[in-house]
């Protein structure tokens, strides 16, 4: 009688999970929030069954260590249900510690640029700091079209003599670098160009500016380019910054690798333009105050950055799932 | 598509739709001759399919585990290759090839009309894990299309046994005992697939799960199987309930699969790292 009406609150707690999991997904979309089931699965009563379904779950498995202790006849099929169901506990328990406990973040990082990951920044949990330097990044393309990425990091200690390289460390796309159980997985990317404006007396102010993906449609051809807007360091002037990999006879052509590039800037403060055009390496474009040059480029990545303890207690869930259902099939 | 992929793609079409028409007939018609035969067009069929996929795996450099044409073609080619194995063990089972063979037919059809350009694995798709995810989804999708050729096979048998019709389907027992444990098999599978994915997802963008509409999906059929698993189990519902489940099931998984093509937003696309 009770092991009846255990399962049948299990069907219908999970009959109620698939149908509002369901209504989520088939729900409109917002424009603004395109992972839109992760907001709604958030809500109370979505919590409430989950949990209703870990309370069932678990008299149901009490339940069936019960009558598998009382039986004479020890089978294996029967434990390999109870090993899948107590599996449950597990990915349960470590997706609520990923919901409570994970921290994640962007870092970008330029060439040659180092950022250090600490209790601050990405909740080390009591573990030692530790730095990471972008040595290079090496883009592979073929025919154009990226077909791979490989980062070269190194990985450095906070020591007594400071801080000292521990390792080197690449990076690929499905290939995240782990340290003390932080994963740094590769993310995005793009051109940095280097930019020297100089005003009258020749005082430079030099940045490196990370510039995303773009593309816009011209004559019905889409044209990528790296672009972005932004102020320059320490003064009052804004910048329009696109890169173009590729250029010939002052035409843009859509191209990743920058085997020609140009790079359009737009240097004004109000509405007083200093300097507007196109321009290629080692080139300047000057106004009467100001000179601005495209001195050099390379590479930037960006970074997502996971602590996640919860994610290896729900991998370990689903390992120890598909174990019980073997069980449960082959015996 | 190359030429020769092209010629070969056309040819195991049509032999899907001949065994199509030779397993219906040898029903319809009742030709033993048809029927004592039942595998043979259909394992043509599928060396000729094994043979379309060779040539695209030799000209792409990859396996078929990219974009519409190509998971087609791989799970048209795993459910045909799962029924023949089934086949092989019991012989009587070959009715079943009278949903699979058509089904085979459409999901290459379906191919057919996608574009299949030939095109290098993008980063993303670079993993191992990648692999795992396609084969045991298309083995469990495959498995779970099967089960559903037993769903058909038993309300035929249980049509014929109403009219007193002498067939050679299974017994109705049998039919419904095999989808059982095919839709357990699936299931596994499925399990498996859901796994390799959120394993694949840590290393590519950081998150095991994204409640990504096409992984919610694929959670929802999971669930409607173990929904139908546990219903049995539990409460015993067997053959005409049972049948009717597995048959309502493979909407959820058909959903999960063609909702690539629906949900523009979904991380599947990959358009991410392109």
């Amino acid at each position: 009688m009770f092991s009846k009406i255990i399962n049948k609150l299990a069907i219908i707690i999970l009959i109620a999970i698939a149908v509002f999991l369901t209504v989520f997904v088939l729900s409109p979309q917002c424009s603004f929030a395109p992972y839109f089931t992760g907001e709604k699965i958030r809500r109370w009563f979505f919590i409430v069954l989950v949990a209703a379904l870990y309370i069932v779950l678990t008299f149901c498995t009490v339940d069936r260590i019960w009558r598998q202790v009382r039986s004479k006849y020890n089978s294996p099929s029967w434990w390999g249900s109870i090993i899948f169901h107590a599996s449950f506990y597990v990915i349960v328990t470590g997706a609520c510690i990923s919901i409570g406990g994970r921290k994640t973040g962007l870092e970008l990082f330029t060439e040659s640029e180092t950022v250090i990951f600490s209790e601050n920044n990405y909740l080390l949990h009591d573990r030692p700091p530790f730095a990471v330097k972008l040595n290079r990044f090496l883009p592979v393309f073929e025919n154009d079209m990226p077909v791979d990425y490989a980062c070269d990091f190194s990985v450095y200690y906070d020591t007594a003599e400071g801080w000292m390289q521990a390792r080197k460390s690449g990076l690929k796309v499905n290939m995240p670098l782990e340290e003390q159980g932080v994963s740094l997985v590769f993310k995005r990317w793009g051109y940095s160009p280097r930019i020297i404006i100089r005003d009258n007396e020749y005082n430079e102010i030099i940045g490196m500016f990370n510039l995303n993906l773009g593309e816009k449609i011209e004559n019905g051809n889409p044209q990528k380019f790296f672009t972005d807007f932004t102020s320059v360091p320490n003064t009052n002037l804004k910048l329009e910054l696109k890169f173009y990999p590729e250029m010939e006879n002052g035409k843009h052509v859509p191209a990743y690798t920058a085997r020609n590039p140009r790079i359009y800037a737009k240097l004004y403060s109000g509405k007083r333009v200093y300097v507007d055009g196109y321009i290629a390496m080692k080139e300047s474009l000057v106004s009467d105050t100001l000179t601005l040059t495209f001195d050099d480029f390379n590479y930037w990545v960006g970074v997502e950055v996971v602590n996640d303890i919860g994610e290896n207690i729900v991998f370990a869930g689903f390992v120890i799932a598909v174990i019980g259902l073997a069980f449960r099939m082959l015996f | 598509m190359t030429n020769l992929e092209l010629i070969l793609l056309k040819i195991t079409i049509g032999l899907y739709l001949v065994s199509s028409l030779w397993l219906a007939g040898g029903f319809i018609f009742n030709r033993e001759k048809l029927r004592k035969f039942f595998a043979l067009p259909v394992l043509i069929a599928l060396a000729a399919h094994t043979a379309v996929i060779i040539v695209r795996w030799s000209a792409t450099g990859h396996g078929p585990v990219m974009k519409d044409y190509e998971n087609a073609l791989l799970g048209a080619w795993l459910t045909v290759a799962l029924y023949l194995l089934l086949v092989f063990k019991w012989r009587e089972m070959a009715v079943i090839g009278i949903v699979i063979a058509p089904l085979a037919m459409l999901l290459l059809g379906y191919a057919f009309m996608t574009e299949p350009v030939l095109e290098r694995l993008s980063p993303g798709y670079k993993s191992f894990w990648l692999y795992v995810h396609v084969f045991t989804a298309w083995l469990a999708f495959g498995a779970y299309a099967i089960a559903s050729g037993f769903a058909v096979a038993f309300f035929m048998r249980g049509h014929y046994d109403k009219k007193s019709v002498q067939t050679k389907i299974p017994e109705l027992s049998e039919l419904d005992l095999t989808a059982f444990r095919i839709v357990l098999f699936g299931f596994i599978l499925h399990a498996i697939m859901i796994a390799a994915g959120s394993i694949w997802a840590a290393k590519l963008w950081g998150s095991y799960w994204s409640w990504d509409p096409i992984e919610t999906w694929s959670l929802i059929s999971w669930l409607c199987y173990g929904i139908i698993i546990h219903l049995r189990l539990a409460f015993a519902w067997k053959n005409q309930r049972f049948a009717v489940m597995i048959m309502l099931a493979l909407v959820t998984v058909i959903i999960a699969w063609l909702g690539i093509n629906w949900i523009p937003s979904s991380d599947h696309v990959f358009s991410k790292l392109e």
